[in-house]
């Protein structure tokens, strides 16, 4: 029985290294960054396909770029190669967005393929252009960095040996400290790409007219104010809610550079434009971030309620007037 | 689900009755029962039935470049393809959009027959699409809104997509943004 079960067991092997004989070759050392560290091997196809969008990742260390891999892994799982999605861009168009169908279109100037006027300047400015500044002052930052070390590495040099080590330490320490604020970063950002990728199809350029709701109490917002304004605001001292013309740019701004939120006029609140929704012609849900949270809200725009209350600060009556303008504002 | 006819049940009872008759002479008048009812294909009525209106909008339209006028979109879903007809005024243009691979072709009333489009383009900032060139431009943001919603990695901060035809139906040519500017 031991000797029959000891030959099974001969020829399995056997099977077994034969098949392993008869694998395209695979090179030992990403055999084994696959065995070993699948996240941050994923994370650099991830930097090659989004075209390297995390500079320092190879000073980053696997650990760090893990933890910003695993938010924007369905993105990567989704076209790694840049021909996957390389088809044509448009289609029968029968699939009803989450929005719903809409039954007007509300749209100026008519049809046409002109780019909006004053967009590319907006973008440019806004968008690629503050990025470019971002990076720009980046680099900056850490060429000043780089040169400080090194001065300092000098003075150092003619120190005693031990005090260059609680120097290094505390070098290191510092470098530690600031990739992890850099990794946070890039954590919050891949949140919002994520987030991004889930808006509905209205939250893009040409928003104001993509909403797919045509319907809704447009209240006569901007001459006169919202009619639950008027003694609330002079209660508080306040005499102006941002106008339609602050919170559309706002959004224009946030669509053109892709981000989640905007803040609130006047406000610390942050809106996800892209979460507002109606729930009738006057309600509308829609959320905003507290820190790390979602929190999600509902406004009444024609009674001026929030969560069925009426604000009890400027600041809320901020946020009520910008999401029932995202909502059912003029454009 | 569509019935057989009973003579093609007949056919394959019969084999199991009687295991002793010509089985090729019955297989070779099954197998062409069979392909003349799938050749047949459904029916007008089934045709219709499976039609389904997406929706109508109110919006305006152009033609061949000229002014903004009022038009109303029907979408409506055939099966393997949308067909969009867009009523301006007096006139009527029908579009149909299919799937895997995407094509448009345009009705053509003379020959009474799909004449497949030369080029499509869409722009999202204005909610237009346009087809051939300029011949038929839209404002659709229901069609933008689905397009933009199903091809999210391809179209994410894209706002003009051109595509190009070949004469068999087929794209030969995908642009986005600047790239469309040298596409004619």
């Amino acid at each position: 029985m031991d000797q029959r079960t000891t030959t099974r067991s001969r020829r399995l092997f056997g099977a077994l290294l034969a098949g392993l004989l008869t694998l395209p070759a695979v090179p030992a050392d990403a055999a084994l960054q696959r065995l070993e560290a699948p996240g941050s091997q994923r994370d650099s196809q991830e930097l090659i396909a989004k075209g390297g969008r995390g500079g320092g990742g190879g000073r980053g260390g696997g650990s760090r770029g893990g933890s910003r891999g695993g938010s924007s892994r369905t993105r990567a799982s989704k076209g790694a190669s840049g021909f996957k999605s390389s088809g044509s861009s448009l289609n029968r168009g029968s699939s009803k967005p989450s929005g719903g169908w809409t039954t007007k279109s509300n749209q100026k100037g008519g049809p046409s393929l002109d780019k909006r006027k004053g967009s590319d300047s907006r973008q440019a400015s806004r968008g690629d252009g503050r990025r470019d500044d971002r990076s720009g002052n980046r680099d900056n930052r850490r060429d000043d960095r780089n040169n400080n070390r090194d001065n300092r590495r000098d003075d150092r040099a003619k120190n005693r040996d031990d005090r260059r080590d609680d120097n290094r330490k505390d070098r290191d320490r510092r470098q530690d400290d600031r990739w992890d604020r850099r990794n946070d970063r890039w954590d919050d950002r891949a949140k919002h790409w994520d987030r991004w990728d889930n808006y509905p199809g209205w939250a893009r350029p040409g928003w104001g007219y993509a909403r797919p709701w045509n319907y809704g109490w447009y209240g006569g917002w901007a001459t006169p104010g919202w009619g639950w304004w008027g003694a609330s605001a002079a209660a508080w001292g306040v005499t102006t809610l941002a106008t339609a013309a602050i919170i559309n740019a706002a959004v224009d701004d946030a669509v053109d550079s892709h981000t989640t939120t905007i803040v609130v006029p006047n406000t610390d609140y942050r809106l996800l434009y892209g979460s507002v929704e109606p729930v009738n012609d006057q309600t509308v849900s829609f959320s905003i971030e507290s820190g790390d949270r979602e929190v999600a809200l509902n406004a009444d725009c024609k009674r001026g309620t929030l969560d069925g209350r009426n604000p009890t600060t400027a600041q809320e009556a901020e946020l009520l007037n910008a999401a029932c303008q995202v909502a059912f504002g003029d454009v | 689900m569509r019935e057989l006819p009973s003579r093609i049940r007949d056919c394959f009872f019969m084999q199991f009755r009687n295991p002793s008759v010509h089985r090729i002479g019955l297989l070779a008048g099954c197998a062409s029962l069979i392909s003349a009812a799938l050749l047949a294909g459904p029916s007008a009525g089934q045709a219709q039935a499976r039609s389904q209106s997406l929706y109508k909008l109110d919006t305006s339209c152009s033609i061949k470049g000229g002014p903004a006028q009022a038009c109303v979109v029907e979408a409506v879903d055939e099966g393997d393809a949308t067909i969009y007809t867009h009523r301006i005024g007096k006139q009527v243009q029908k579009i149909r959009i299919s799937d895997a691979p995407v094509s448009m072709s345009i009705w053509d009333p003379t020959s009474k027959s799909w004449v497949v489009l030369k080029s499509a383009g869409a722009r999202f900032s204005t909610n237009t699409i346009c087809f051939n060139g300029r011949d038929l431009c839209v404002v659709n943001p229901n069609y933008l809104n689905s397009v933009r919603e199903e091809k999210t990695e391809a179209l994410a901060g894209r706002d003009l997509v051109g595509v190009k035809f070949s004469p068999d139906g087929r794209v030969s040519l995908t642009c986005y943004d600047e790239a469309c500017e040298g596409v004619q």
